[in-house]
């Protein structure tokens, strides 16, 4: 994607990695797949999705500094701290369906 | 020019000028729209206020019988109703519509018909909403509708049909002002101000027009779906039938959580913009601001189940909405602490817009608090559906957006009127607000923790109950007479108020670059920027643009021209001329109006006639382009084409946004069928539909249409003969229609069972699509035998919407058919 636009890929893996764990939960939900699947997907899902921001985050300290670049990371950081949030879930709330 | 620029501004007021007397009501000029809308918006808040006032009064003291249950429902649903849909987004909407041109440099917004459009049917939504009343039939079922009660079974009067018809009309609004104000901001700001420079409230109000355009058609999908339900006894939401309630709460708070982000966020983008200016130094942290702004935008749309902790869904996906939930609040934080950062070291004066500031500071950080509190699923099942939510609903509300509408108010009141208001009942009004406002709200955080439910018109003694309502209502007749004060204030200043000079506030931004009040052209010539603060740099800008120094400083030919920039790098691409007064923008409305009485009064007749009439106008200025030359001098030695000229014209934008509306109701569409699967054991309830030839034949000929169009865009032969070409797409489309509706009738029934309904439902967008599609078809014909110079331009923007309604009917067929087959 060209800059500008590329700054919202971070809050982008947010959205897509809320909307897929949301949608595999209430589909395994519904189709009764065993708890502990679910919750290892989703884990799966959110380690891809930290690992992508991390990664750009890493990437983008050693690129340009002009405003496009600036606003790009604090999206990603932002992105970040809300699936790292997502991801606290997981282990904390006992039974995934009920 | 050697008479400082005087004739040109005689000249450029007789052409942007409003027609005078009753005639006006033709002006589509974005003051005077955003006016309209402000001043409507504030009739509507008086309105609501005295509703909430009736309230107040009766939970005054236990069992109380000054109303009774029935009036109490009707006015807590027309209460929230009205603060939220015909005070709330439209005042701000109006504010955005009025300031966002002149802060960007533009004489105009790119699409003024729109905008009047969309005020009239604001208008007509709001007086539908009150017109039931008035007959008797007011809504009663709370401000978010559930069914079933608001279903045809438990709700059987015409109450539910004027609060669905009325607020999807209010709704259109938003979306025809989202559509403008974003392609506005992207494609028409001033040279050289490129997104790094742009003022912050475009920044704000650029998020919040793509949040309007993905929050709002989810409520206007589920409105309609109820209607059909009520009117048609299709069952989207009867679970005998395979339909869920469910439905209805995930497609109201899918648009119902954005909507608090999209009142909360031009409110405090008003406040960015205004704050600096009072503490006289800039934006604390400019780019994080942004970074915010964004943030808060996506993460809005993560929040919507939060208020449906109470409907059973598995604990995990709860606990995904309240991290969402809890996430959002660090860039709102940071969106505080830039405002507190930029005031911390100036030394503002206390003017009324301060105290409005700091009342902001206050009551929305508190607010905020008790959000997090909400956000957190066991804490929020001990204070759902009492007075506890209704206080914290009330402190981000109130705290996040009446309070910094009135620091906008009392701050670009010399530029609405030219006239100051008065300090002293400015003072007297805020504080009476802001006590009042404490009193009624903090207190109701007791009483809802102590059990008083919200929604319910009374309560017995000796529960613990009757001081904190007793307080609640005394301050809320304080903070209304806060309300009136102000209220007051604003209308005598009209009459008494000193003349104010330019530029009162000393300000940074362009807005302010113009007498006051403004002339309807804004600015005799369009200046370049180079700076986030253009006047604190060069302070004699006003004068020198009014003189015509600047870019486009001419008055030719009767046309109302803006300067188009390319959206990054702000460098002057085309010059659009925009369109005059005009009375179509209020005969479309008036037939919008028509098809929702129609359903109302079901009289479809009605509905057909104005679903005609709208289209035809929708034709007519699609069709009638004016004739303009390829290239024209835009001053200081620039010569730039004109929009009809330029392969992406203002309203390949407007087409582009409006597409993203249109896709998040095909997307909903999806979403319902989905969701009903993972809710039905058997989904479909009955087997679905053969297919036979007719289906696959219609899709062909859908998909063949966009191809034929396809071929007249690229090849250069197929192109001089556009006309014949765009009549054989149109007619594949008929195939398509006919095909498709031939095999839809013989096969499912609307009312069977929901997926029958959904089939039909999609069946009738696909249908509303073809219907686009032919009507372009005619018009960019007609457009074309006048002028064929401009094949391009216009090929541009039909193509992108068939393409997209190609690609959309396909997708929403295929899966709908194809799904039941595979799973």
């Amino acid at each position: 994607m060209k800059p500008p636009l590329n700054m919202l890929i971070g809050p982008a893996i947010w959205g897509a990695h809320f909307l897929l764990c949301y949608a595999l939960l209430s589909v395994g939900c519904a189709l009764g797949w065993p708890s502990n699947a679910l919750r290892w997907s989703l884990g799966a899902l959110t380690a891809l999705a930290l690992t992508w921001l991390g990664c750009r985050l890493v990437v983008a300290g050693r690129s340009a500094n002009d405003f496009h670049a600036r606003v790009g990371r604090g999206l990603d950081l932002l992105a970040l701290i809300a699936v790292l949030w997502l991801g606290a879930a997981l282990p904390l709330v006992p039974a995934a369906c009920r | 020019m050697s008479d400082g620029g005087e004739r040109l501004r005689a000249e450029l007021t007789r052409i942007w000028g409003n027609p005078p007397g009753w005639r006006a009501l033709a002006a589509v000029n974005h003051s005077a729209v955003g006016r309209r809308f402000v001043v409507t918006g504030l009739a509507f808040f008086a309105v609501g206020g005295l509703l909430a006032m009736l309230m107040r009064v009766q939970l005054a003291v236990p069992g109380n019988d000054f109303i009774d249950q029935d009036t109490y429902n009707a006015l807590f649903t027309l209460h929230g109703t009205t603060m939220m849909f015909l005070f709330a987004v439209p005042i701000l909407e109006g504010f955005a519509v009025y300031l966002v041109p002149k802060l960007i440099g533009a004489r105009d917004l790119l699409f003024p018909r729109l905008g009047a459009y969309g005020y009239w049917c604001y208008l007509f939504g709001g007086l539908l909403l009150y017109a039931g009343v008035l007959i008797g039939a007011a809504p009663d079922g709370g401000w978010f509708m559930y069914p079933p009660l608001t279903g045809p079974r438990y709700s059987p009067g015409p109450g539910a049909d004027f609060w669905l018809l009325g607020v999807t009309l209010a709704e259109v609004s938003a979306v025809t002002a989202a559509v403008e104000l974003a392609s506005t901001i992207l494609t028409a700001r001033a040279p050289g101000m490129t997104l790094a420079r742009m003022p912050i409230f475009a920044w704000y109000m650029l998020v919040v027009a793509f949040m309007i355009l993905i929050g709002f058609p989810p409520l206007i999908l589920g409105s309609v779906l109820l209607e059909l339900e009520r009117a048609f006894a299709m069952p989207f939401y009867d679970p005998r039938l395979g339909g869920d309630p469910l439905l209805w709460q995930h497609l109201f708070w899918l648009f119902g959580h954005p909507e608090v982000y999209i009142i909360f966020l031009p409110a405090v983008g008003m406040l960015a913009t205004l704050v600096p200016v009072l503490a006289q130094r800039p934006l604390a942290s400019y780019a994080w601001v942004v970074i915010a702004v964004i943030a808060t935008g996506f993460l809005s749309f993560g929040l919507w189940v939060h208020h449906m902790y109470a409907t059973g869904l598995p604990y995990l996906a709860l606990s995904f909405f309240a991290a969402a939930s809890m996430a959002v609040a660090v860039p709102t934080g940071i969106q505080v602490f830039t405002l507190i950062a930029t005031l911390w070291p100036a030394r503002p004066r206390l003017s009324v817009p301060m105290l409005y500031v700091f009342g902001f500071l206050f009551v929305f950080v508190l607010g905020g608090l008790t959000g997090v509190m909400v956000a957190l699923v066991p804490f929020d099942w001990q204070a759902h559906d009492s007075h506890f939510v209704v206080a914290h609903l009330h402190y981000v509300l109130i705290g996040g957006m009446v309070f910094p509408l009135f620091a906008a108010l009392y701050f670009w009141l010399p530029h609405f009127s030219g006239r100051l208001p008065s300090r002293r009942l400015g003072y007297i009004g805020f504080w009476l607000l802001f006590v009042g406002f404490n009193l009624t709200f903090l207190v109701m955080h007791l009483a809802g923790l102590l059990g008083m439910p919200r929604r319910v018109y009374t309560y017995s003694a000796n529960l613990g109950l009757d001081w904190p309502n007793l307080l609640s209502t005394v301050g809320s007749f304080v903070m209304s007479i806060g309300v009136a004060a102000v209220l007051l204030d604003l209308l005598l200043h009209l009459r008494l108020g000193r003349r104010s000079p330019p530029n009162p506030w000393r300000a940074d931004s362009l807005d302010w670059a113009m007498p006051l009040p403004p002339p309807p052209y804004n600015f005799a010539s369009i200046p370049a920027v180079d700076d986030r603060h253009p006047l604190w740099r060069s302070p004699a800008l006003a004068q020198e643009l009014a003189r015509g120094d600047h870019y486009l400083a001419r008055a030719e030919a009767d046309r109302r021209e803006l300067l188009a920039t390319d959206p990054i790098t702000a460098r002057p691409i085309q010059v659009v001329v925009v369109p005059g007064n005009s009375w179509s923008p209020l005969i479309m409305a008036l037939a919008t109006a028509a098809i929702a009485v129609g359903v109302l009064l079901a009289q479809y007749w009605l509905s057909a006639l104005g679903l005609l009439v709208v289209i035809t106008v929708a034709c007519a200025w699609a069709a009638r382009r004016p004739r303009l030359p390829a290239r024209t001098a835009a001053g200081h030695g620039l010569t730039l084409p004109f929009h009809t000229h330029h392969p992406r014209p203002p309203g390949w934008w407007g087409t582009a946004l409006s597409l993203l509306a249109d896709a998040t109701i095909g997307a909903s569409l999806l979403f319902a069928y989905f969701y009903y699967w993972t809710v039905n054991a058997d989904w479909p309830p009955q087997p679905p539909p053969a297919t036979d030839w007719r289906l696959p034949l219609a899709l062909a000929a859908l998909a063949a249409s966009s191809g034929l169009l396809m071929a007249t865009q690229r090849l250069p032969e197929a192109r001089r003969s556009a006309g014949a070409t765009l009549s054989g797409a149109a007619a594949l489309q008929a195939v398509f229609v006919g095909l498709g509706l031939w095999w839809l009738t013989a096969s499912v029934a609307p009312d069977a069972d929901a997926y029958g309904a959904l089939l039909w439902a999609i069946a009738g967008w696909l249908g509303l699509h073809a219907l686009g599609c032919v009507s372009m078809a005619a018009a960019a014909a007609a457009a074309l035998a006048r002028e064929r110079s401009e094949r391009r331009s216009v090929l541009a923007t039909v193509g992108l919407f068939w393409h997209y309604s190609t690609l959309q009917g396909l997708a929403l067929a295929g899966t709908a058919l194809a799904f039941p087959r595979l799973a």
